[in-house]
């Protein structure tokens, strides 16, 4: 069987505060008594992971009588990251819904229902009782099979496309599979992660469908994906706080893992012509390039905070906005899990997926 | 496309802590209609986890499982967890599925979370699993973890149907099985609640969710070229026992094929209920078709049949 195509994309990205303006507010937050059902579950939950619910977020261990501007100064000369885009409307499932719909909106009416839809996510929708899969299904108004992939944070969408081919592989009837991701971090979940990185709010959409006669010419194709965990000998479950510590366990990981993808296919690093790759940091992201030997002007470089599992389309959507793809163009992927995992898939061009990005954050390119 | 995989090892496990509808509702300021009213839906003890982690609950059912079949760990292919309740993982950025397999020793595992079906999501993560044998060869063996633990008292009420019950199971399926082969599968989702507790149950939802089972459990007989009156046996989610007599009844299924012997003893063990009623009906036939059913409240609904 033929890959299946990536016919069009979406996202949305809310407005970014600067770093130093967020810090402030969640410094604010952090002094925030938590009430009902968040007082009653979440700090026995964190407690049951060996966590107190404020670490993520308290200052710097080595900077505990810095100032909040300074501590997030510090943050964004390591990180890179210098804006935080802020979701201050919709819940996360309000998100997810809204680009799901731009998606369906821009169909035509005579094309193929959507057969299955997957919700990739590292945060919590508002109530625990809700289910974004379940609103999905109700906004897309047919039959189809909503559920949510997770627990891989940002590679939950290499997940979810290796699910996606499989699904085309054994289900023949299947036609569309429209993939959905989206963050929004609401306290006590912290967006910062020790010094390594700093998560912000956004949703991404991308429509698969089978490879056919219709579809070919549209879009990219899905060659392959893998995903796998770090070994725990590296990386044990609470991540270290450094930058340089988490990165040094991460990026060898993400080079094997691409390497081994590009062997599989017979293609070498050199034949890239676009970089999907998640910005956690600017320092591991850096260091992937290098590694295969990619120059800079193959990704997108600004200095927006990371946008969890919601980060490979929303760049996906950029990068098609913003570059013109030649046809048989490889493009690769990449991505890392926060709690331990590292993704990464090829496409080739082979048309231009509709693309609508809806971007209010300013990058500072 | 089909691959011959099936259910080979259950395990399950319930925290010991056993309390009865009664006490629970005099605990959580329920009324003595809300009592009667679970006592006609077939609920008299649930299990209360009492702290105890769902990464616990997961892991004792999953070590059961381990002691059962002999499982090498290094030998597992893929583990998929599925929970109903969204604290029912790791608190983000942690990853309860990479602890679950570094635990384990499942170092060569692909791992992830399937939910958001609700108590429905274990056995819609079947429709997942079996094209994931369809569509890589060299998968051997996936192992299907489920866990919920309600920590709120209150909130274990489902309304007009049961009580939430805490616990896990786990299920390991292979190629080549030589029982309990998965035949057919059918998943159902209306979106209709998806809203949770912050929506209103409409009382045409409780219809619905009547004719959706009828028509999953007929569509997946006919999938599996049967008619609905050959399964010998119906292992349901423990809500609402009458309901299931009715749509029972409505498929001319006999009643005495619907397993109830732990439903009133343990409750809606969440997305648990088909994995611990296969783990506890010794009267299986060999060869013949049983049926897991699970429902979800947020009109997900999922059926699949077994050869045993």
């Amino acid at each position: 069987m033929s890959a299946p195509v990536v016919t069009a994309v979406a996202a949305y990205v809310p407005p970014a505060l600067p770093l130093a303006q967020w810090s402030q507010i969640e410094h604010t937050l952090n002094a925030t008594v938590l009430t009902g059902w968040a007082r009653l579950v979440y700090p026995y939950w964190f407690a049951a992971y060996g966590r107190d619910l404020p670490q993520p977020s308290m200052p710097l261990d080595d900077t505990p009588s810095a100032s909040w501007p300074a501590a997030a100064a510090g943050i964004a000369v390591e990180t890179g990251i210098g804006f935080v885009p802020v979701e201050k409307n919709d819940d996360l499932s309000g998100l997810a819904t809204d680009v799901a719909q731009t998606i369906c909106a821009a169909r035509a009416p005579e094309a193929p229902r959507i057969d299955v839809v997957m919700f990739c996510h590292s945060s919590l929708n508002e109530h625990v009782s809700t289910t974004t899969a379940g609103r999905l299904r109700a906004a897309i108004g047919e039959p189809c099979f909503p559920f949510s992939i997770a627990q891989q944070q940002g590679a939950s969408v290499f997940t979810a496309l290796r699910l996606a081919k499989d699904l085309f592989v054994a289900e023949p009837e299947l036609r569309v599979i429209l993939i959905v991701a989206a963050e929004k971090w609401c306290h006590p979940f912290a967006r910062r992660i020790g010094r390594w990185t700093l998560q912000g709010d956004a949703a991404g959409a991308i429509l698969l469908e089978r490879d056919s006669p219709a579809t070919h010419s549209r879009g990219l194709q899905l060659l392959d994906t893998a995903v796998q965990p770090l070994c725990r000998a590296d990386a044990p479950f609470g991540l270290p706080a450094s930058l340089i510590d988490t990165n040094a366990i991460f990026a060898p990981a993400l080079l094997a893992l691409i390497d081994a993808l590009l062997r599989r296919h017979g293609r070498r690093a050199g034949e890239i012509s676009a970089v999907i790759a998640h910005q956690v940091n600017r320092p591991l992201v850096e260091a992937v390039s290098r590694q295969l030997g990619l120059p800079r002007e193959r990704h997108l470089e600004d200095r927006r905070a990371y946008l969890g599992a919601a980060e490979s389309i929303v760049r996906l959507a950029e990068t098609l906005d913003m570059c013109t793809l030649e046809h048989g163009a490889l493009v690769l992927a990449w991505g890392v899990g926060l709690g331990g995992y590292v993704g990464c898939s090829l496409l080739e061009a082979c048309g231009k997926p509709a693309v609508c990005l809806s971007d209010a954050s300013p990058t500072g390119q | 496309m089909s691959a011959r995989i099936g259910l080979t090892h259950t395990a399950y496990y319930l925290p010991e802590r056993v309390d009865d509808v009664r006490s629970w509702a005099r605990r959580a300021g329920h009324s003595a209609a809300c009592v009667a009213q679970l006592e006609r839906v077939g609920v008299r003890y649930y299990r209360d986890a009492a702290g105890e982690s769902v990464a616990s609950m997961a892991m004792k059912a999953i070590d059961a499982l381990i002691r059962s079949s002999g499982l090498s760990p290094n030998t597992l292919d893929c583990m998929i967890y599925t929970h109903t309740l969204q604290g029912s993982v790791a608190p983000p950025p942690m990853s309860l599925t990479r602890i679950v397999c570094d635990t384990f020793g499942f170092v060569h595992a692909e791992a992830f979370s399937f939910a958001q079906q609700h108590c429905a999501s274990l056995l819609g993560a079947l429709r997942v699993i079996r094209a994931m044998f369809v569509a890589r060869p060299a998968l051997r063996r996936v192992l299907l973890v489920g866990a919920d633990a309600m920590p709120v008292a209150s909130e274990r009420l489902i309304e007009g149907a049961g009580l939430m019950s805490d616990g896990a199971c786990a299920a390991l399926i292979e190629r080549d099985s030589p029982v309990n082969r998965l035949i057919a599968v059918r998943t159902h989702a209306s979106g209709l609640a998806w809203q949770g507790a912050l929506g209103q149950q409409e009382s045409h939802l409780a219809t619905q969710y009547f004719l959706s089972a009828r028509q999953l459990i007929a569509t997946v007989a006919s999938d599996a070229g049967l008619e609905p009156t050959a399964i010998q046996r119906i292992l349901p989610h423990h809500l609402d026992l009458p309901a299931w007599h009715r749509v029972l009844s409505s498929l001319g299924i006999a009643r005495e094929r619907l397993f109830t012997e732990n439903f009133s003893r343990i409750a809606h063990v969440s997305v648990s209920d088909p994995i611990i009623n296969l783990t506890d009906c010794h009267s299986l036939l060999w060869n013949e078709p049983l049926l897991l059913f699970a429902h979800g409240v947020g009109g997900f609904s999922s059926a699949a049949l077994l050869l045993r």
